[in-house]
C-alpha cells in the first residue's frame, strides 16, 4: 500500500484518500483485544460456563476461541478497510467506521501535540502510528496507525511548520516581534536523557503495580485458595510446627507474603518503567520539545513550548529517598476538570531528575522564570480547621447518635483514632509555600514529598478569592488559580497576599499580549 | 515565555480589587430566587410530607416538625440574603463578581480569556425582565462565571460590549459565514 502512494506525484497525493498499511490490522486487533479485556471481560463469563458444562471441554474451548478470534479478525479487517485519510494544506481528514461512519476534520491550528508511536509489531515493517491530539474533546483525536516512518515525520513537520508560521503571522500583525526565529532550521539540542538507572528509579518511585493489586482485589479469595491448595495442607501444618508458637508462625507467614507481593509488584513496576523510558531522549528544536523513548514500543511525542501551561516538579516519599524528582510539563486539559487529566494526553513527563537537573531543564524551557525572592507559608489555622472539617466533626456527628441512642460509649475511641490524622495535616501545612515574581507564580504542596508548580502569570485563565466568616475575621483567604491545565488552591493565606496575587495576575493577563495557547 | 521583559512595577499602583464599587443585581432578583425556591419546595417537599404522614410513627415527632418547617424557612431566608449579596463590577478589561454570605467569593474573568458567553433567561426571569450571563474560559468544564438576575437590557449590552472587547464577535460572524 505504502509503495503505491510513493509512486503518486506530490500534488495528486494530497487529493487522494489514502489507506493505511495492511499491517494495521494487527494494530486494530490489539486495540479491540485490549478493549475487550478492559470492558467486556465479565460478559465473556457465560461462555466460560458453556465450556465448563459441555461434554467435550477441549473441543468446545477450541471452537469458541476460534470463533472469537475469527470475529476479532473480521472486525479488525473491516476497520482497516473503511479507514481512509487525506491531507490538505491545513487539515487532516479522516473517514472511518464500519457501521457508524465518522468523518473527522482536524485543523492543524487545533493540534496540541503529535505523537509517533512504534509498537513492536510495526518495527519489522518500518511502520509507525501517528497520534494527533487536539485541544478540547477527546473525540478530536486522530490516529493514523500503520503509515511509513518517513511519511509520519513529514506529516508531523508539516503540521508543526504550519503552526509556527501561523504564530509568526499573528505576531507580525501585532507589530510585536516576540521571538526572532531564524528561518533556517535550528540544530536540535538534547536537553535530557534517561539511563537505565533513571528508568529503574522511576519504576521504584512511581509504583504503578499497586494499581494492579487493587485491580486484582476481587480475585484475592480465589488466589488464596489456589495457593493454599498448591502448597498443600500438610506443608502448612509442617510450617507452623517449625515455630514454638502458632501466632509467630502466622505473623512470619503474613510478613513473608507481604514482602513477596511488594517485591513482585515492584518488579512489575520497574520492568514497566524500563519498557516505557528506555533510551529516553528529550530534545529542543525551534521551540518544539520532542521526546522519544521505549524498549519494545517506541513513543515519540512533540510539544510546542508555547502550549506548556505549568511546570511541575513532583517528588513522592520513595523518590525522596532516591533523591530524584519528575518534571511534568502540563498542557491544556480536555474539558472534564473533575476527572484526573488523562496521563497520555495532558502530561509530558521527564523521569528521574535530580533537583539541579530539573532546575537546569526549567531554565532552558522557561528562560523567563526566576526563583522567587521570598516564599511564604500559610496560616497555622489551616491545621486545626482542616482536621475539624474533614475528620473531627464528621466522626463526632456520625457517631453521636450511636453513642447517645444505642448507648455505645466505646465508639468514642474513634474520636481518638482520628487524632492520628493531625500530624499528617501538620506535615502538609508545613509543605505549603508560595511566591510570586514578575513573570511566574510558584506554589509548593506536599506531604512527605513535594509538588512544586511554576506557572507563567500571563497564562492564568482566572483567579478567585474566597473567605469564610472566620477567615475574614482573621484576615485570611483561600486563593484559587485556574490554569488551562487545571485549578490550584493556596488555602489560608493572608488576604493582603491573596489580593496582591489577584491584582498582579489580572494586570499581567490584561497587559500581556502573548497568546496563552 | 518568549522574550524577556521585566519592567519594574510598583505594586501599589496596580489596579486593586479592594477598592472597587460593586453593582447589585436586578432589584427583583431576590424575589425571583424566593419564588423559584418555593416552587422547588412544593415539588419536592409535598411528596415527602405525604410519605411521612403515611408512616404513623414519624408523623408528630418534634424533630420532623422542626425539619419540615424551620429548615425550609431558613433556606428561604439564606437564599434571599444570598441573592442580595451577589454583586458585580465591570472594569475596562475584566468583569468581577462577588457572592456568598458565609463564604464570600470574589472572582473575575478577563475579557481576553473568555471563550464564549451564554445568555439565557428562564420563564420566571423573563417575566421580571431579567437574564443570566455565563462566561466560559479554558480548562473548566461548566461555566466559570455565571451572573444571574441581570436586567435583560444590561445583560444584552454587557454581552455585546464584552464580545466587542474580546474580538469574539468578528470571529463568530466569520464562523457563521462559513
Amino acid at each position: 500500500m505504502t509503495e503505491q502512494i510513493d509512486e503518486q506525484p506530490q500534488q495528486k497525493e494530497n487529493e487522494k484518500w489514502h489507506r493505511l498499511s495492511l499491517v494495521s490490522i494487527i494494530y486494530y486487533l490489539v486495540k479491540i483485544f485490549k478493549q475487550l479485556i478492559n470492558n467486556a471481560l465479565p460478559s465473556l463469563a457465560p461462555l466460560l460456563i458453556v465450556i465448563l458444562n459441555s461434554d467435550n471441554k477441549v473441543l468446545m474451548l477450541v471452537s469458541i476461541v476460534a470463533v472469537l478470534l475469527a470475529l476479532l479478525l473480521l472486525t479488525s479487517f473491516l476497520q482497516y478497510w473503511f479507514f481512509r485519510y487525506r491531507l490538505t494544506a491545513s487539515e487532516v481528514l479522516i473517514n472511518q467506521g464500519v457501521f457508524k461512519k465518522e468523518h473527522r476534520v482536524i485543523n492543524f491550528d487545533r493540534v496540541q501535540n503529535i505523537n509517533i508511536n512504534q509498537p513492536f509489531y510495526f518495527k519489522p515493517f518500518k511502520l509507525v502510528s501517528l497520534v494527533i491530539d487536539t485541544a478540547g474533546s477527546s473525540s478530536g483525536e486522530g490516529a493514523l496507525a500503520g503509515i511509513g516512518t518517513e511519511q509520519a515525520e513529514t506529516i508531523r513537520d508539516t503540521i508543526l511548520l504550519s503552526q509556527s508560521q501561523q504564530k509568526s503571522q499573528t505576531t507580525q500583525q501585532d507589530e510585536e516581534p516576540l521571538d526572532i526565529t531564524p528561518e533556517q532550521e535550528q540544530p536540535s539540542e538534547v536537553l535530557a536523557t534517561a539511563e537505565l538507572g533513571d528508568s529503574i528509579r522511576f519504576g521504584l518511585a512511581n509504583n504503578s503495580g499497586y494499581f494492579l493489586l487493587a485491580l486484582m482485589a476481587p480475585f484475592y479469595k480465589t488466589i488464596q485458595q489456589n495457593i493454599a491448595a498448591w502448597i498443600g495442607e500438610e506443608n502448612i501444618t509442617a510450617w507452623f510446627d517449625l515455630f514454638s508458637h502458632k501466632a509467630i508462625g502466622i505473623i512470619v507467614m503474613v510478613l513473608l507474603v507481604f514482602v513477596t507481593v511488594i517485591f513482585l509488584v515492584t518488579v512489575v513496576s520497574v520492568v514497566g518503567a524500563i519498557l516505557n523510558y528506555h533510551n529516553y531522549r528529550l530534545t529542543l528544536q525551534d521551540k518544539t520539545l520532542k521526546r522519544s523513548s521505549g524498549l519494545l514500543n517506541t513513543h515519540e511525542e512533540s510539544l510546542n513550548l508555547q502550549k506548556v501551561q505549568a511546570l511541575v516538579r513532583h517528588k513522592n516519599m520513595i523518590a525522596r529517598m532516591l533523591g530524584r524528582e519528575n518534571l511534568i510539563l502540563r498542557q491544556t486539559s480536555s474539558g472534564q476538570s473533575n476527572q484526573q487529566p488523562s496521563k497520555k494526553a495532558s502530561q509530558f513527563l521527564v523521569p528521574s531528575r535530580t533537583a539541579q537537573q530539573s532546575l537546569k531543564l526549567i531554565a532552558e524551557i522557561a528562560p523567563n522564570r526566576q526563583e522567587p525572592k521570598q516564599t511564604f507559608g500559610i496560616s497555622q489555622r489551616y491545621v486545626l480547621k482542616t482536621w475539624l472539617v474533614n475528620f473531627g466533626l464528621p466522626i463526632v456527628i456520625f457517631s453521636s447518635p450511636f453513642i447517645w441512642f444505642a448507648n455505645k460509649p466505646e465508639l468514642m475511641f474513634g474520636w481518638g483514632i482520628m487524632l492520628i490524622f493531625l500530624p499528617l495535616i501538620y506535615l502538609r501545612w508545613r509543605k505549603y509555600r508560595y511566591g510570586i515574581t514578575s513573570e511566574y507564580g510558584y506554589i509548593q504542596t506536599g506531604l512527605f514529598g513535594y509538588r512544586r508548580v511554576d506557572f507563567p502569570l500571563f497564562k492564568v485563565q482566572r483567579v478567585s478569592i474566597s473567605q469564610s466568616l472566620l477567615q475574614k475575621r482573621k484576615g485570611l483567604a483561600n486563593l484559587t488559580i485556574y490554569l488551562a491545565s487545571g485549578p490550584m488552591t493556596i488555602p489560608y493565606m493572608p488576604i493582603s497576599h491573596a489580593r496582591q496575587w489577584f491584582d498582579e495576575i489580572y494586570y499581567k493577563i490584561e497587559t500581556d499580549q502573548r497568546p496563552w495557547f | 515565555m518568549d522574550t524577556f521583559s521585566n519592567t519594574q512595577l510598583d505594586t501599589a499602583e496596580l489596579p486593586q480589587v479592594s477598592n472597587i464599587q460593586f453593582v447589585s443585581l436586578h432589584e427583583d432578583y431576590p424575589k425571583v430566587v424566593l419564588i423559584s425556591l418555593i416552587i422547588k419546595f412544593l415539588i419536592f417537599l409535598i411528596p415527602i410530607n405525604i410519605g411521612i404522614y403515611l408512616i404513623p410513627k414519624l408523623d408528630h415527632h418534634p424533630v420532623m416538625i422542626i425539619a419540615m418547617i424551620v429548615l425550609p424557612l431558613y433556606i428561604l431566608f439564606i437564599g434571599h440574603r444570598g441573592a442580595k449579596a451577589k454583586q458585580y463590577a465591570l472594569r475596562e478589561h475584566d468583569l468581577l463578581f462577588v457572592k456568598g454570605l458565609f463564604w464570600q467569593k470574589t472572582t473575575a474573568v478577563s475579557f481576553n480569556r473568555i471563550q464564549h458567553i451564554d445568555l439565557s433567561h428562564g420563564p420566571l426571569e423573563r417575566k421580571y425582565g431579567m437574564a443570566s450571563l455565563a462566561f466560559f474560559t479554558a480548562g473548566g468544564s461548566s461555566a466559570d462565571l455565571a451572573i444571574p438576575g441581570l436586567p435583560a437590557e444590561d445583560a444584552k449590552n454587557l454581552r455585546s460590549f464584552i464580545l466587542q472587547r474580546t474580538g469574539l464577535d468578528t470571529e463568530q460572524s466569520q464562523a457563521e459565514q462559513l
